[in-house]
């Protein structure tokens, strides 16, 4: 109220002055324009980095463009093939047992470490910024390292494992379709926790001691504590960051391209390895870009679905 | 408490003006400052052509063509940038030029890269002078950079692929080295059980695996697509061909080879635990730098003999200019300037064959200077372009840069697909791959 009279007596005070370009300037007085001027250049870079980029590919998508040639039209065309693809079907697959894997193991191992780092006294701070370092080095660098860790010649888990005398001959890392998954899994897991456990740890700490007490009052264990009261407290924020995750784990790249190039035998291929390795270095763009939107309609009800379940969680 | 009735609780509307007013000002004078100066800033004075090239294996070449950037720049009062990436970002990276219209102006083409990409490319009018001064170019080299008759690309040089062996060991087995596929196999695998030394080629998604199994596939009689573009792959020949891949791995090979990339074969051998392995001489020139000991051991043969003959792949390195570069005819000069016949020579030399030359005069250079390396002048004569005898086109580079080949070898060899299956397999995707319109 007040800012407003204020505002007022400014603009008594000092009328404003009247030059060519003054009076388009009078339009910076008003909050409602000014408002949408101020998120203006935000709005140019949506729509010139994300809805432009998004409408090619849709274009691209339903033609026959090669890189450096004009495309057709043909309809749905490379949807079809792509699925009579045994190649894409198997990076169907693979997609989501990597999603589901990794983010199951990032949920667990992220809650486990919020857990932990909730109790730490000690180095609290040090301990803090030191688990979010997998998230915050460039993974194609950090992946560089896991590459040379999981090479079968460099191979330290194999090494410790045969010095350990818990095996003689350790697993084939890269060069097994199984265990290629279980790599990229584990790496993309261990990239992608200190981002669950950092928001997790946030929700925590939010949660008023007073409803442990009365909990505990109660009668309540450690175990029910966290069923009844750290769950249903910290799940508007889990839902969030799950969904966060989802989207950018399907779409995980770096990991693959640097580990494994999509193979051995294309068991690890994502749909953005696919995607590049079609539209890019094939310069099958039209194809390329089918397979990178064809995860598109399943992201968006993924979307709805948990916007809907988070919306639902807040209201109660 | 104090008083501070003459500051104004919130920012007023007259601060906010005054910053975007002084903002306008001064855009609008930095702008009208630009326009009026009229001169050109002192760093866009010198021309300054472009290059995209890959990291060559062996550092000396990249060190000469830094070099030669220099010189080419002082002489012509110019500039040459070159931006080294790895190969295989090269692929993208080139796509991505073309479909901006926007890059280097010499850019890099591996393999056959040269037909994915002619549209956009120059014609290069002094093919045909550096065809007579250079003594001809090999006919491969016509199939690869040109385009009905076209010149759109310059291969600055062909690597081979020999076989790579420790000389000591086959010595000490009183083993000679041995010119066919199957002795290859036979003497891997008495070494192997003799003294646990493996023998290696790729079996993974990489340019290798696919330079050494096409090389198996033709000497077995064998090969993906006919000269019409026909899949011919179902043959009995292909079977041959993965029957011996699959002994070969089982009997002088470990795991390793399945998640092995381009440089594993280089630091595996280098790591002294290997017999021999197919791959080029970059092996030999990194032993030499780096590792005395293997260095001395290391010698090589051509690409084996088989039932269907001698054939080794063709690996080119061309360079092209964009339609839309900013400075043709410096970049075509600069293009020439590489090929300049003595520091050619030496640039050969420095690379220890590496860089293998693709035109006739080539065969008059001194390959006896090493007697190591000295069987690669015969290389050429073997080599053929993926895909062969069908062009190495569009389909060619799809067929490739999709690890077909290499797939259905590894899943035959790990024994996840049976030789019907695994055959079938790769004949689908060639199939899906040739069938295409485009």
């Amino acid at each position: 109220m007040k800012a407003t009279v204020d505002l007022g007596k400014t603009l008594e005070r000092q009328p404003v002055r009247s030059s060519w370009w003054a009076s388009p300037l009078r339009y910076l007085e008003k909050e409602g324009f000014l408002g949408y001027a101020l998120i203006a250049p935000a709005g140019v870079l949506i729509l010139g980095l994300v809805a432009y980029p998004f409408l090619v590919a849709l274009g691209f998508a339903v033609s026959d463009k090669i890189v450096g040639k004009a495309g057709h039209f043909v309809g749905l065309q490379n949807f079809v093939a792509l699925l009579q693809w045994p190649v894409f079907v198997q990076t169907v697959l693979n997609s989501f047992t990597f999603t589901f894997f990794a983010l199951l193991l990032k949920v667990g191992l992220g809650m486990a470490l919020a857990l932990l780092m909730q109790h730490i006294v000690w180095g609290k701070n040090f301990f803090r910024g030191a688990v979010l370092l997998p998230f915050i080095v460039p993974t194609a660098l950090s992946t560089v390292a896991w590459w040379k860790m999981l090479d079968p010649q460099y191979n330290i888990f194999n090494w410790i494992g045969m010095h350990l005398g818990l095996f003689t001959q350790g697993p084939n890392w890269l060069g097994d379709p199984f265990w290629a998954k279980v790599s990229v899994i584990l790496v993309n897991a261990w990239r992608g926790t200190p981002f669950f456990a950092i928001s997790i740890l946030a929700g925590l700490v939010a949660i008023p001691q007073d409803l442990y007490d009365a909990a505990k009052v109660d009668g309540a264990g450690a175990l029910s504590r966290f069923r009844h009261v750290t769950l249903p407290l910290i799940k508007p924020i889990l839902s969030v960051v799950m969904l966060v995750s989802i989207i950018f784990t399907f779409a995980d790249f770096d990991i693959v391209y640097v580990l494994t190039r999509g193979g051995p035998t294309n068991s690890t291929h994502l749909f953005a390895t696919l995607a590049y390795q079609t539209g890019l270095a094939s310069s099958k763009l039209g194809e390329g870009a089918a397979i990178a939107l064809f995860l598109f309609p399943v992201l968006v009800v993924t979307v709805i679905v948990q916007l809907h379940f988070i919306r639902k969680g807040t209201d109660e | 408490m104090q008083t501070n009735d003459h500051l104004p609780m919130l920012p007023t509307p007259v601060s906010r003006r005054r910053v975007l007013r002084t903002a306008a000002g001064a855009t609008a004078g930095g702008l009208a400052g630009i326009l009026l100066s009229k001169t050109p800033p002192l760093y866009a004075a010198t021309r300054t052509v472009t290059m995209l090239t890959w990291n060559h294996f062996v550092a000396s070449s990249d060190e000469y063509l830094r070099q030669m950037a220099k010189d080419f720049g002082k002489e012509n009062k110019c500039q040459v940038k070159i931006d080294f990436i790895p190969h295989r970002d090269t692929y993208v990276k080139v796509a991505k030029e073309q479909e901006t219209r926007e890059g280097h102006d010499i850019t890099f083409l591996f393999f056959s890269k040269p037909q994915l990409h002619h549209e956009d490319l120059e014609t290069l009018g002094f093919m045909d002078d550096l065809d007579k001064k250079l003594g001809g170019w090999y006919d491969l080299i016509r199939e690869v950079d040109q385009v009905d008759g076209r010149w759109v690309a310059m291969p600055f040089f062909y690597s081979c692929m020999p076989m790579t062996y420790r000389e000591d060991l086959y010595q000490q087995a009183g083993l000679q080295a041995p010119k066919t596929w199957e002795e290859w196999k036979d003497s891997g695998k008495k070494l192997k059980e003799a003294t646990g030394k493996k023998a290696g080629i790729a079996l993974n998604q990489t340019e290798d695996a696919n330079i050494s199994l096409y090389a198996i596939l033709w000497s077995y009689g064998a090969s993906t697509a006919d000269k019409e573009r026909r899949v011919i792959i179902n043959s009995p020949e292909t079977r041959k061909a993965m029957e011996y891949m699959k002994e070969l791995y089982q009997t002088t090979m470990t795991d390793e080879v399945l998640s092995w990339d381009d440089a594993s074969n280089n630091q595996a051998f280098l790591g002294g635990e290997y017999s021999w392995v197919h791959n080029a001489v970059s092996i030999y020139f990194v032993a030499k730098e780096k590792v005395p000991d293997i260095f001395k051991v290391t010698n090589h043969t051509l690409t084996p003999h088989g039932p269907g003959g001698q054939h080794g792949t063709a690996i080119p390195f061309n360079y092209g200019v964009w339609k839309f570069a900013k400075e043709k005819e410096l970049a075509m000069q600069f293009l020439q300037y590489m090929m300049e016949p003595k520091r050619y020579e030496e640039i050969f030399h420095a690379t220890l064959a590496f860089n293998a030359p693709p035109f006739k005069n080539g065969e008059q250079f001194d390959w006896n200077s090493d007697p190591k390396t000295a069987i690669l002048k015969d290389y050429a004569k073997t080599a053929h372009m993926i895909g062969w005898p069908a062009p190495p086109d569009r389909k060619a580079e799809q067929m490739r840069s999709e690890w077909i080949v290499p797939n259905m070898f590894t899943y035959y060899c790990t024994g996840r697909k049976s030789l019907d299956e695994a055959v079938s397999w790769g004949e689908a995707e060639l199939q899906r791959i040739y069938s295409a319109k485009a």
